[in-house]
């Protein structure tokens, strides 16, 4: 044990017990303080990429479909115009996937 | 003067051995971040005794010091995200604490009226008396309260962390060097105004 009081005093302070109660009275603090859980929370970071491909397929399904109108059914532009439309569905399926299932997510 | 035991951590806290061979607190975290927000009472459970010392012993009373610690769990519960795995989770919650300890102080400061109250309470009955071990502990502690903002985090902090001058300079953010200074400088006040307060009363009280 130091002779000097500040080193004596200082160094050898008992810790503090928490009342009982503390660790759940911190966690009802810490629960008020979570956003609420919700199923369609948007979770942009996700959202984007599909987003920004769809958009980007949109146009080309759009100037496909323009251009199977003058074609033939059956023909190779006919059935590469049903693939771009394919894919454009594929790619809204996806994004909406990515909404519902991270959406479900809560926490800080 | 590094005298830190690496077995034991701050105030009964995780011992160092056993955040780095099984990290509990990193686990929680993980579980808290993907949306399991009770995991959080993991952590609550393991640092609550150490969080409630520090902010006592910056505060010198018992629900104050819970009222701080509570802020300070709930301040660490929204910024879970911003703890990157690089430093220990403890330094991160206490650096954090620190924070909250500091505004919480700022709104309502520690007076020190406790030093002269005991010096009041040595002049009515015996020197002596005052000079036994329990009450001098509890002056030095409370003329700690009373030292300015930067002294005093520097040496509440330096003794929470067992005396260790790299781990209060982590926690406070500043380099090693500035925390001796502050230490050095702390006590002296700390020797200054406690020499007042011990010293033996000339003619007693009337």
């Amino acid at each position: 044990v130091s002779s000097d009081p500040i080193e004596r005093a200082l160094g050898n302070e008992p810790p503090i017990e928490p009342s009982p109660w503390f660790a759940a009275r911190v966690m009802g603090s810490v629960r008020a303080s979570a956003p609420p859980p919700t199923g369609w929370r948007i979770h942009w970071a996700s959202v984007w990429p599909g987003l920004a491909l769809g958009s980007t397929l949109a146009p080309t399904a759009i100037g496909a479909a323009a251009v199977a109108e003058s074609v033939p059914p059956g023909s190779a532009a006919a059935v590469l115009t049903s693939w771009l439309a394919l894919i454009v569905v594929m790619t809204l399926l996806g994004a909406w996937w990515s909404v519902g299932f991270i959406g479900n997510r809560h926490g800080p | 003067v590094e005298r830190k035991n690496p077995r034991s951590g701050p105030d009964g806290g995780p011992t160092e051995d056993a955040l780095s061979s099984d990290d509990p607190d990193a686990g929680d975290v993980r579980r808290v971040l993907a949306g399991e927000t009770d995991a959080f009472t993991g952590i609550v459970r393991r640092w609550q005794r150490p969080l409630v010392s520090l902010a006592f012993r910056f505060c010198r009373n018992r629900s104050q010091a819970e009222e701080m610690a509570q802020e300070a769990f709930v301040r660490a519960f929204k910024g879970l995200a911003q703890w990157r795995g690089d430093a220990r989770f403890s330094t991160w919650l206490f650096a954090l604490a620190l924070n909250v300890f500091r505004s919480s102080l700022r709104r309502a400061p520690v007076d020190e009226l406790p030093l002269s109250a005991a010096r009041g309470a040595s002049a009515a009955g015996d020197v002596l008396a005052a000079l036994a071990a329990r009450d001098t502990d509890d002056a030095v502690r409370r003329a700690v309260a009373g030292l300015p903002a930067r002294y005093r985090e520097a040496v509440v902090v330096f003794y929470f962390m067992e005396q260790s001058v790299s781990g209060a300079a982590e926690i406070l953010g500043v380099p090693e060097g500035t925390v001796k200074a502050r230490l050095h400088r702390g006590r002296a006040m700390l020797k200054q105004r406690l020499s007042r307060l011990l010293e033996p009363q000339s003619g007693g009280a009337t």
